[in-house]
C-alpha cells in the first residue's frame, strides 16, 4: 500500500504551484483562435493577387508597344514596321498606295514630327526613286528631304505634300511603311535608302508584333493621328488637374471605440434595441460597436495635380465604412438576465428573442474624409506610384443591425458620435491599363487612424485598415 | 463573473471574455505545464497549445464540473502529447517494464516549498516525471495512465514506484541540506 500521506502532501504542494506566463503567450493564443478570419482574408487575397497579376501582365504587353513608339520618335527614320507590313497585302490599285505622302502632324510635345507614309517595296526601289527622279521631284519626296517638306509648309502648301507616283513596278503586295521622323535626325541624312537598311537592322529588336503597330498599319493615318493626339493630350495634362474615382476594400481593426458605451456588462442590456430601457430619455447604453476585426470599404472621387518630376498632389472626397458581423449570442435563452430595475423589460426582450439559435450584430461605422495625398513615380518607365498622406474626416455615425437565426431583425439605437477622425495612409499604385485617355491603377494601401475622444467620454478609437483598391483616373 | 457566463461570452466571440478566461486560469495552468516539462519555455508552449484547444473546444464544456478542472485535463493531455512529439523528451520518455520495486513506506515531511518540490520533480526522467504527476498529483489510476500513455498497467506501477522512491530520497537529502545536488547523488 502506498503511504497516502506523501501523495496528499505532494498534491497539496503542487496545487499551490503557479507562475505568471509571459505576455507573448496570450498574443499567440489570440492569434491562433482566429483561424477562420485568416482563411477568409486569404480567400479574398488570392483572387485579388490573380487580378493584379493579370493586370500587370497586360500592362507589360501594353508597355512594350509604347516602348516602340517612344523609340520610333527618337530614332530618325526608323522603319518600325518591317516585319509586319509584308503581311498586310495592300494592292497598288488603291490610290493611297500609288503615292508616297508625308503627313506633318501638329506640334506634339514641343517637337514637330513628320510622319511619312511611304510605299517602298524594297530597298532597291527606294534607291531607284532617289536616283531616277528629277532634282525638284527628288527634293519633294518627303522621306528623303525633310527641309523641302518644311519649305512647303512655310510656303503655305499645307502639311501634306504629295509626291508624284514613281514608276514603281513593285509587287502588288508592297509594304506599307510607317516612319516617324525626328526633324533634326532626318535632316542629317540624305541617303535615306542606304541608311534605312542599317536602321531596319537596328530596329528589329524594337519590333515585337504588338497590336498597336498592327492597328496603326492597318487603319492607316487616322489611327496614327489619334495616337498622336492622345500623346499631345498627355503632354498637355502635365500640370493640369486630373480627376477620377477610387474604391478600396479590405480588412480593418477598430479597437476601443467611442462606440463602446458602458458595455462592460455582459448581458443584453448593452445591446438592447430599445434605447430608453433604463428610463432615461437619452440612450445611455448604446450598442456594443467595438469592432475587433471587420471589413473596410471606401469609395470617393479624386482630384490630382501633377507637379512634374514624377511628383503629384491629390485630394478629393471619400466615404469610408467599417463593418463587422459579430455573434452576440448562441442559444440566447440561456443567457442570464441582469438583476436590475429593468429586469422585466429585459426578460421580455430575451423571451422575444428566444427560439433563435444564434444572434448577430451587423455593426457599421461610417465616416467622410478628405484625403491629402502626395504621389511620386520613382522610376519613369515603370508605372509604379508610391502614395502617402493623411485623411482628415468626420465620423458620421455608428449603426448596428441585429438579426438572428429566426429571421428577426432589430435596429439597434446608437448615439451620434460627432467626432473627428485623422488617419495616416500609405500605399502603392500600379497602372494596370490605359485606354482612351483613362488610366486604371490598383494596389494595396494601409491606413492607421485615430478618432478624437467624443463628448461621451469614451476612449479614443484606433483604426487600422489594410485594403486593396482600384483608381480610375482621367489623364 | 461566474464560469458559465464567462464561457457563454467566449462562445459569443467576445475578446474581452476570452482574455478574462485566460487571465483567470493561465497562472495555475502554467504550474501544471511546468510540472510536466523540463523548462519554462516548454511549459509556455504547452500552455499556449492548451489554451488554443480550450477555446476551440469550449462548446464541449457542458458546465457539469468545474471549468478549472476541465481546462486542467486539457492541459495535462496537451502536455503528454507535447512530450511524445518533442524529440528532446522522446529518448527520456521510454516506459520500459521494470521489475516491480517495493514501494517505500517512508513518509518524509514535505517541508519544501511548491516550487522547490516541483524542481525536484522535474529532475526525474521524463517517464517517471509524467507517471508520478499523473498518479500522485492528478489522481489518475494506473489503468487510466496505461491507456493514456499506451503502456501496460504494470509498467505504470513499477515506474511510479521508482519515481516515488527517487523523489523521497531526494526530499530527505534536501531536508538535510537544501543546497545538495540531488541529481548528482542519485546516480541517474
Amino acid at each position: 500500500m502506498h503511504n497516502q500521506d506523501f501523495e496528499q502532501s505532494v498534491q497539496q504542494k503542487m496545487e499551490e504551484l503557479s507562475f505568471t506566463p509571459s505576455a507573448s503567450v496570450w498574443e499567440k493564443v489570440r492569434a491562433d483562435i482566429r483561424p477562420q478570419r485568416r482563411r477568409r482574408v486569404a480567400f479574398w487575397l488570392v483572387p485579388l493577387a490573380v487580378v493584379i497579376g493579370a493586370g500587370g501582365w497586360w500592362l507589360l504587353q501594353e508597355g512594350s508597344g509604347h516602348e516602340v513608339a517612344v523609340n520610333a520618335n527618337k530614332v530618325p527614320a526608323a522603319n518600325t514596321t518591317t516585319g509586319i507590313n509584308s503581311n498586310i497585302g495592300i494592292t497598288d490599285d488603291r490610290p493611297e498606295n500609288k503615292i508616297s505622302s508625308t503627313v506633318n502632324e501638329g506640334d506634339v510635345a514641343g517637337k514637330k514630327e513628320n510622319v511619312l507614309v511611304n510605299k517602298n517595296g524594297t530597298q532597291q526601289n527606294a534607291r531607284r526613286i532617289q536616283q531616277n527622279s528629277e532634282p525638284a521631284a527628288n527634293s519633294s519626296i518627303a522621306s528623303k528631304d525633310f527641309n523641302q517638306k518644311n519649305t512647303n509648309t512655310a510656303n503655305g502648301t499645307g502639311n501634306e505634300s504629295t509626291v508624284a507616283a514613281q514608276p514603281q513596278t513593285a509587287s502588288r503586295t508592297a509594304s506599307y511603311s510607317r516612319q516617324i521622323f525626328d526633324r533634326t535626325g532626318a535632316t542629317q541624312h540624305t541617303n535615306t535608302a542606304a541608311i534605312e537598311q542599317a536602321r531596319i537592322v537596328a530596329s528589329i529588336s524594337l519590333l515585337p508584333p504588338d497590336r498597336n503597330q498592327n492597328e496603326l498599319t492597318v487603319t492607316g493615318s487616322k489611327q496614327k493621328i489619334a495616337l498622336l493626339r492622345q500623346e499631345a493630350k498627355a503632354v498637355a495634362a502635365r500640370g493640369a488637374w486630373q480627376w477620377g474615382a477610387a474604391v478600396h476594400y479590405g480588412v480593418a481593426n477598430i479597437n476601443r471605440g467611442n462606440m463602446v458605451l458602458q458595455s462592460t456588462a455582459a448581458d443584453f442590456s448593452n445591446v438592447s434595441p430599445w434605447p430608453s430601457q433604463n428610463g432615461s430619455s437619452a440612450p445611455l447604453r448604446g450598442p456594443n460597436l467595438q469592432l475587433e476585426r471587420g471589413n473596410y470599404f471606401s469609395a470617393g472621387i479624386t482630384l490630382r495635380r501633377a507637379l512634374g518630376g514624377g511628383f503629384a498632389f491629390g485630394t478629393g472626397l471619400q466615404y469610408e465604412r467599417f463593418t463587422q458581423r459579430q455573434m452576440v449570442g448562441e442559444l440566447v435563452s440561456r443567457l442570464s438576465l441582469p438583476s436590475n430595475a429593468n429586469a422585466d423589460a429585459l426578460r421580455s426582450e430575451a423571451l422575444y428573442r428566444d427560439g433563435a439559435k444564434k444572434s448577430y450584430f451587423h455593426n457599421k461605422v461610417e465616416q467622410v474624409s478628405v484625403p491629402l495625398m502626395a504621389y511620386v513615380q520613382p522610376m519613369r518607365r515603370v508605372p509604379l506610384e508610391l502614395a502617402a498622406g493623411v485623411h482628415v474626416g468626420y465620423v458620421a455615425g455608428a449603426k448596428s443591425l441585429q438579426y438572428d437565426t429566426a429571421a428577426r431583425l432589430y435596429y439597434a439605437a446608437k448615439p451620434p458620435l460627432n467626432t473627428w477622425h485623422v488617419a495616416g495612409v500609405a500605399g502603392v499604385q500600379y497602372k494596370i491599363m490605359e485606354k482612351g485617355g483613362w488610366q486604371l491603377l490598383g494596389g494595396p494601401q494601409v491606413q492607421y487612424g485615430l478618432n478624437r475622444r467624443n463628448k461621451l467620454g469614451s476612449e479614443p478609437q484606433r483604426q487600422l485598415a489594410y485594403s486593396v483598391g482600384l483608381q480610375l483616373r482621367r489623364r | 463573473m461566474d464560469d458559465q457566463k464567462l464561457v457563454q461570452l467566449c462562445l459569443a466571440g467576445r475578446p474581452d471574455a476570452q482574455k478574462g478566461l485566460y487571465e483567470r486560469f493561465a497562472a495555475p495552468m502554467l504550474g501544471v505545464c511546468y510540472r510536466y516539462t523540463k523548462s519554462m519555455a516548454d511549459a509556455e508552449d504547452v500552455l499556449q497549445e492548451g489554451f488554443v484547444k480550450v477555446f476551440r473546444n469550449l462548446k464541449q464544456f457542458r458546465g457539469d464540473g468545474e471549468l478549472g478542472g476541465w481546462i486542467r485535463r486539457i492541459m495535462v493531455t496537451t502536455a503528454i502529447n507535447y512530450l511524445k512529439k518533442n524529440i528532446r523528451y522522446q529518448t527520456d520518455l521510454v516506459f520500459e517494464s521494470e521489475h516491480l520495486h517495493p514501494v517505500s513506506t517512508d513518509n518524509p515531511d514535505v517541508t519544501l516549498g511548491a516550487k522547490e518540490l516541483a524542481g525536484l520533480l522535474r529532475q526525474l526522467p521524463a517517464g517517471y516525471q509524467t507517471i508520478f504527476n499523473l498518479h500522485a498529483v492528478e489522481g489518475y489510476t494506473h489503468v487510466e495512465i496505461g491507456q493514456m500513455l499506451g503502456i501496460h498497467e504494470g509498467t505504470s506501477r513499477s515506474q511510479y514506484a521508482r519515481a516515488r522512491a527517487l523523489l523521497i530520497q531526494w526530499i530527505k537529502i534536501r531536508n538535510k541540506d537544501p543546497k545538495t545536488d540531488v541529481y548528482a547523488q542519485s546516480g541517474l
